[in-house]
């Protein structure tokens, strides 16, 4: 607010009306007050943000680019400006007004911070060391001089390891400086200096000098958990083995449950001694020693940590040094007998078991089984059961199984599963029936069935399963993430979007869950409901941008040092995501396909931005992989693919799949603007070629690894096609030019022709759909890439008729090139009708009346799932039939709509 | 198991851990003003494999009428590793920062009513008491139990 009380009186209406939103009344009042006072910067800039909040972001920028040129230097001014332009994403301009401003008040204090402000928003380190020391030099300040080190340390950040850091022994005589004057005296401005000296080699001892020295005492450091255990790591590089395990020791003492301390512990014990002088050590009697007193002490309410602690001990020695096996085993069934109740047993031990030989696997769940497999009375004796279950599963006793033996276990799980639900019945709505795994276990045993007969029956029968104890269980989203990929797996999008939702996916989830939903879903041919959740998605990158330059600037406010490069990383982590090109590429995709006109789709093209679509090896590199595919619960063995691999559709999208959908609209567009052939497109023709070359022929082609067949055969279309657009270019220029290179019109059209031959018998789709009662993933995507093609393919027969009409002197001479276009055009169609006889078989196989009659009889009629047979779930069966056949129909009548639009 | 200072890099798997366990629509900022305001007072806690399994989310209260003290925004732990004593070990070390690097006199939270295995975790093993009801606290309406513990 302005300090003039003639302006403050001015303003405050337009302040008032800004702050109950109603922005309308504020550009108006703000009109008001310009037409007495045109030249009144503060009032230009509330109307910018005016328009800005009301969306209006034209206006906004356009006003400020007004204001920009006045080059005003009061703050209230300044700071509107500043917020209109953060909101888009622009940082650069402020940078210039604050330091004009700042030259023009450089006894304003508040301004100079604001100038270092706006640096740092764009992380000029640089910069921002110049301006702190000037803060530093005008205001004398303290924390002036640590930001101009923290900016220091941010450069050198940017020096590969093993090189000289001019910028991290700078700021090391800097540092050393304040505190001699005695000016560290926070505990972050002791983190600054640890960073500094635990940036550079060899600097161990020095970083633990401080750590023990008079600032480490004065701030406590060692109370600080994360401080205590750096001391010990330093402890343990510096080999400092006694005061290391002292140390340790007294921590476990406290907390025997700490296992990062008992993993310290253990590096203290076999550090210092040879591998072969470890069987009669000290150290190693020591050791045991003190574990077995751990475990002693531990009587009501045992923690965990100490049983751990020997298990993780008598591993570590059998590693080393081999001697009894048994001792590990014993140890292992011992623990399940004392925690095997609790859920956490099976991922405390699963590593330890993965370690043992096949006959000791086998021999630790028969004695589990024998002691423990009869009591399922109580909640901790239905654990145990499932825990137990997770230990046979992992060790390969349900590997392998025909399908009676699988259909014996689920009918098995499912039993248990009812027999569990009583003792749940009073639980909350917002927590989990105590058997739900055994129904994640059954599905986990029925997509093994269908990996191995490749029917869709046993998915079905998952699907009815999970939905039942997702409605015990409303918020399990083990349960709900199976669901999703099943679902997809049997091609109805609607229902898996329909769980998806319920998931209240949110922030950075958006950039590490989406892929489950967001993944190849133009396949589906519902292409509005894809690019929802695709846009949705994408909100999470928005508030990145925007809120993430912010905190950073709170990190220098707060002087939390040791927080700025966690701040900085995270943004990277996000503004590079992997993730985030993966699904900006298929939302290209999908607009592309919502224009199904072939002119409105060539100006789409013409307007695309080039600016994003970078596909170049670097590029590619320093995407950062966010997704997280280590969430679905796997119980799998460690021999055989997870769950989470095992239910893709597909071969997960990675940097080979992005670059692809990178180069078909850059060369589209290419097409579209009608651009001379320059090296780009030779280019961009070069990595296509390159990346359809590895397969499907090779397996170990990274394509393969990454395409479907679906997409590596319109890459291959797409090939000659660019060939052609390619030489008819050529070809034209030639003649215009009557260049004594020129070819004969014949040869030109025949070498087109044998080009656009090609292309067309790899648009011919091998093996007909069938008709059967499910309509799996892969049709729906062998149809929806055919109409793609096509979707490409018409605008590139547009482009080359366009070549001819507008760039050809002579039209007449490319006649026949004229008719080899056409011949292929109507190939194109054929393809098409092709997806349409087959969606209109599809469609009269879904209809609610057939799938009645067919499919659904076929679920039920002989099942061999007691859950099937039981009359109580027959309503929920139909229901769930009925609601995946709604959503192939919708998906139909989608694609075969998108077909017919692009009959031309 | 491990108890350790919540970094930024924890955001992305403690969303994970809160697929199901944070009813709160928090924005990615929030965790980020707390990470950043009062960095001694977040905690992870981690498993074995370093995987996380549950974080408390505390801050300090501004209210520069009242006595100084903390306020735990969120605690959440996985539903397998419950009944470990987890949430408790957060808590304390929580706790401990706020006592210690802060002067606080006491700590603060809010329990939805219906939450009954929250209130007994806080009430019975973690000794809040309940001070208050603050109706319609929470976003949805529902009402609140504001809960608080003597800090010695």
């Amino acid at each position: 607010m302005a300090s003039n009380p003639d302006l403050e009186k001015k303003l405050r209406p337009i302040y008032d009306a800004m702050e109950v939103g109603n922005y309308k009344e504020g550009v108006q009042l703000c009109n008001k007050a310009l037409k007495r006072q045109p030249d009144l910067h503060i009032v230009k800039a509330l109307k910018a943000l005016a328009f800005e909040r009301s969306g209006k972001m034209n206006e906004a920028l356009a006003l400020c680019e007004e204001i920009q040129w006045a080059k005003p230097t009061d703050e209230a001014t300044l700071r509107t400006l500043s917020m209109v332009l953060r909101s888009a994403g622009k940082y650069e301009p402020m940078i210039k007004l604050y330091e004009n401003a700042s030259k023009v008040n450089p006894k304003n204090e508040n301004l100079a911070n604001q100038w270092f402000m706006s640096l740092a928003r764009t992380l000029d380190f640089k910069g921002q060391q110049q301006v702190a020391l000037q803060l530093h030099k005008n205001f004398k300040r303290d924390n002036y001089m640590f930001w101009a080190i923290m900016s220091i340390t941010l450069q050198g950040q940017s020096v590969p390891a093993g090189q000289p850091n001019v910028f991290y022994s700078l700021a090391e005589r800097m540092m050393a400086k304040q505190n001699t004057e005695g000016k560290v005296q926070t505990i972050e401005e002791l983190q600054l200096y640890l960073i500094i000296l635990l940036g550079q080699k060899d600097r161990h001892a020095d970083a633990l000098a401080l750590l023990e020295g008079d600032i480490g005492v004065k701030t406590k450091a060692i109370e600080n958990v994360e401080l205590r255990h750096l001391r010990i790591e330093l402890l343990i590089k510096t080999e400092r083995w006694k005061d290391a395990r002292e140390a340790t020791a007294l921590i476990l003492k406290e907390n025997s449950d700490d296992w990062r301390t008992i993993l310290q512990y253990f590096e203290t014990v076999f550090l210092p001694i040879q591998d072969s002088d470890l069987k009669d050590s000290e150290n190693l009697k020591e050791a045991r020693a003190f574990t077995a007193e751990q475990v002693q002490n531990e009587t009501k309410n045992p923690k965990r940590g100490p049983f751990l602690a020997q298990i993780e001990l008598e591993h570590r020695v059998q590693e080393k040094i081999g001697g009894n096996k048994t001792t590990v085993l014993e140890l292992l069934v011992a623990y399940f007998g004392k925690f095997g109740s609790k859920t956490c047993c099976f991922e405390d031990l699963s590593n330890y078991i993965s370690k043992l030989d096949k006959e000791d696997a086998k021999e630790f769940c028969k004695r589990l089984r024998d002691t423990y497999g009869n009591k399922s009375d109580t909640v901790k004796d239905i654990c145990m059961q499932i825990n137990l279950a997770r230990f046979e599963r992992f060790i390969g006793n349900f590997s392998q199984l025909n399908s009676t033996e699988i259909n014996g276990l689920v009918n098995r799980f499912w039993k248990l599963y009812e027999e569990a639900l009583p003792l749940g019945k009073d639980l909350e709505e917002t927590e989990r029936q105590y058997g739900d795994d055994y129904v994640i276990m059954a599905a986990h045993l029925l997509i093994d069935l269908h990996k191995e007969t490749k029917s869709y029956f046993p998915l079905l029968n998952a699907t009815f399963m999970l939905e039942y104890a997702l409605s015990a269980s409303k918020h399990n989203y083990q349960m709900k993430l199976v669901l999703i990929r099943i679902y997809e797996l049997l091609g109805a999008y609607n229902c898996a979007i329909g769980i998806y939702n319920t998931m209240a996916i949110k922030n950075v989830q958006h950039d590490t869950m989406s892929h489950f939903i967001t993944d190849r879903a133009t396949t589906f041919g519902l292409f509005n409901e894809a690019l929802t959740q695709l846009y949705g998605a994408h909100e999470i990158y928005h508030s990145n941008e925007a809120e993430t330059p912010e905190m950073i600037l709170q990190a220098y406010k707060y002087s939390t040092f040791s927080k700025m490069e966690e701040f900085i990383e995270f943004q990277s982590r996000l503004e590079n995501s992997l993730q985030k090109m993966i699904a900006d590429r298929e939302m290209i995709r999908l607009e592309f396909l919502k224009e199904d006109s072939v002119s409105r789709a060539i100006t789409w093209l013409q307007e695309l931005e080039l600016g994003n679509l970078k596909y170049d090896d670097q590029f590619s590199k320093s995407r950062i992989d966010n997704r997280d595919t280590s969430v679905m619960l796997n119980w799998n063995p460690q021999s055989s693919a997870s769950v989470e691999f095992l239910t893709r559709a597909a071969p997960q999208p990675d940097r080979v799949w992005m670059t692809l959908f990178t180069i078909i609209p850059r060369i589209l567009k290419h097409m579209a603007h009608l651009t001379p052939i320059d090296a780009d497109y030779e280019k961009l023709l070069s990595t296509l070629t390159n990346l359809s070359a590895s397969a499907p022929s090779s397996p170990e082609g990274a394509a393969a690894n990454e395409l479907t067949a679906e997409e590596i055969r319109l890459a291959k279309i797409l090939i000659p096609v660019t060939k052609a657009f390619q030489t008819l270019y050529t070809a034209i220029v030639a003649q215009n030019s009557n260049s004594p290179s020129k070819e004969e019109p014949s040869k030109t059209a025949a070498a087109i022709k044998d080009l656009l031959t090609l292309a067309a018998t790899l648009l011919k789709r091998e093996g007909a759909i069938k008709s059967t009662g499910v309509i799996p993933w892969q049709t729906f995507h062998s149809l929806t890439t055919t109409v793609e093609t096509v979707a490409y393919l018409n605008v590139t027969n547009q482009c080359l008729l366009n070549l001819i009409a507008t760039k050809a002197n002579k039209k007449a001479t490319f006649k026949a090139v004229n008719a080899v276009i056409q011949d292929f055009m109507a190939q194109c169609r054929q393809a098409l009708q092709a997806v349409q006889t087959d969606v209109t078989a599809l469609r009269n196989v879904v209809k609610s009346d057939r799938i009645k009659s067919g499919l659904l009889y076929e679920i039920c009629d002989g099942s061999a799932f007691d859950f099937v047979r039981s009359p109580n779930h027959q309503k929920l069966i139909e229901d769930k039939t009925l609601k995946i056949g709604a959503s192939w129909m919708n998906s139909l009548v989608n694609l075969q709509q998108e077909a017919i639009a692009r009959v031309i | 198991m491990n108890i350790r200072e919540a970094t930024l890099d924890d955001m992305i798997p403690m969303q994970n851990c809160n697929l199901h366990n944070l009813p709160e629509n928090y924005q990615m900022k929030y965790y980020f003003y707390h990470s950043l305001t009062w960095p001694q007072l977040s905690y992870v806690a981690e498993d074995e494999k370093g995987r996380i399994i549950g974080y408390v989310l505390a801050k300090l209260e501004e209210d520069p009428a009242a006595e100084p003290h903390g306020h735990i925004t969120s605690l959440s732990v996985m539903r397998t590793y419950r009944r470990l004593g987890v949430a408790e070990k957060l808590m304390t070390q929580s706790q401990n920062a706020m006592r210690d690097v802060f002067n606080c006199k006491f700590v603060s939270l809010h329990v939805r009513k219906s939450n009954r295995a929250a209130l007994q975790l806080y009430r019975d093993t973690l000794k809040f008491t309940v001070q208050d009801i603050e109706k319609k606290y929470y976003a949805d309406g529902e009402d609140a139990y504001a809960c608080r513990k003597i800090l010695q």
